[in-house]
């Protein structure tokens, strides 16, 4: 639902200053988001000052620094540290993004603000609950459906139908494009989100699966699909350059296709 | 519009349909640009013409005709618009529905009154009936 102002208890307050030792050279300054729900009253900013000299080029480096030398008790997501895996994705001065393909560098300015996925319950710092996000994947059954017994060896596709997939299988699943997208900060309880929607229409594009019809019958909803409205954040903040408004529309136009078979509820 | 929704494991199910409406949102705007076009050049020719030169622009069965046909239409346009609006921004569904029966009801009234006023231009009559207005 929409919320124009944050409400009571979540706007950040002024945190605690770790200023870089003295003679640092290369500093750059990290405002990052702390929260513990079962401590805090509030959140607030924590100012972390830290040579770049004394790590990695990627932002995830630098927290990974953060926690290992100066602030233990910092919370965030890692994993592959080359985004595959979409563990690291956070809100980076204002735009989401993976922080392990980010570099520090690619930041504008010295002051590097670093925030969790927006419009998420914060379970620690910059770690969200993304359970919701998972049961909308799961909603869409992100697996082959085919009519066909199962064959001896693959399921062959041509070249052409393989390359339908191409700009939809690479989606590693980080909320990036869901947590940016204005209608999933309002509608999300309803509205199934960038994400899966791209998932959805990776499946309904795949020539080997035969549910196309009722993967459409589940996607029509004034809520679920049409909460779209391409504001196009979702192909803006996209690590992966992938663009999930793209998928929507493709889903959208095949809604109402000459050839659709509408099954009863 | 969505009633009272019902989910399965949190994910909505869906309500089957939201195609229709989609595609009508579509067709409508499509026939609007063309009719706005118009309506905008028609707007712009008639600026400072006497009285008589818009009675007769408006007895011509095409223009009239035109001229309804895109009132309607643009009402129909703005009742499917303000929908998905009240849809976004109005999370109560009690509230969100009568908003739109109340937004409709407007419309409708002035989608009638648009037409009613087109057909009497268009037989030569004043907009208003006698006794309403100067």
């Amino acid at each position: 639902m929409v919320q124009l102002s944050l409400p009571r208890g979540s706007k950040p307050t002024k945190g605690k200053v770790h200023k870089a030792p003295a003679g640092a050279k290369n500093v750059k300054t990290y405002k990052v988001y702390r929260y513990d729900p079962e401590v805090d009253a509030d959140p607030r900013w924590d100012v972390y000052e830290v040579s770049s000299d004394d790590h990695g080029p990627m932002l995830l480096d630098a927290l990974i620094h953060i926690k290992n030398t100066i602030d233990p008790t910092l919370s965030f997501r890692r994993s592959c540290r080359e985004g595959i895996c979409g563990s690291c994705s956070m809100n980076i001065d204002g735009r989401n993004a993976l922080a392990c393909t980010k570099g520090w560098d690619e930041c504008a300015s010295h002051n590097i603000t670093i925030s969790p996925l927006p419009h998420q319950p914060v379970v620690k710092d910059l770690v969200t609950d993304l359970s919701l996000f998972y049961a909308q994947y799961d909603s869409i059954q992100p697996y082959l459906q085919s009519d066909e017994p199962d064959p001896e060896k693959e399921r062959l596709q041509t070249p052409a139908e393989r390359e339908k997939l191409d700009g939809l299988y690479e989606c590693i699943l980080c909320a990036c494009c869901s947590t940016s997208c204005p209608s999933y900060w309002w509608n999300q309880e309803e509205y199934l989100g960038p994400a899966a929607l791209l998932q959805s229409y990776r499946w309904i594009a795949d020539s080997r699966d035969d549910a196309t019809q009722k993967r459409l019958d589940d996607l029509e909803d004034p809520f679920k699909l049409y909460r779209c409205h391409t504001i196009m954040n979702c192909a803006q903040v996209c690590p992966k350059g992938l663009n999930p408004a793209k998928a929507i529309a493709e889903t959208k136009k095949l809604m109402v296709a000459p050839g659709r078979k509408k099954q009863a509820a | 519009m969505s009633g009272a929704a019902k989910f399965k494991n949190k994910v909505k199910i869906s309500e089957r349909h939201g195609g229709g409406e989609w595609l009508t949102e579509r067709v409508l705007l499509t026939a609007l640009l063309p009719l706005g076009v118009w309506v905008a050049s028609t707007g712009f020719t008639l600026a400072g013409a006497s009285y008589d030169a818009v009675m007769t622009w408006f007895a011509r069965p095409l223009n009239a005709g035109l001229m309804a046909v895109t009132a309607v239409l643009l009402f129909g346009y703005l009742s499917l618009a303000w929908k998905v609006i009240l849809e976004d921004y109005v999370p109560q569904v009690g509230a969100r529905k009568a908003l739109t029966g109340l937004l409709n009801l407007v419309l409708l009234v002035l989608a009638a009154a648009s037409v009613f006023f087109i057909v009497r231009l268009a037989l030569g009559s004043a907009p208003l009936p006698a006794g309403f207005g100067a």
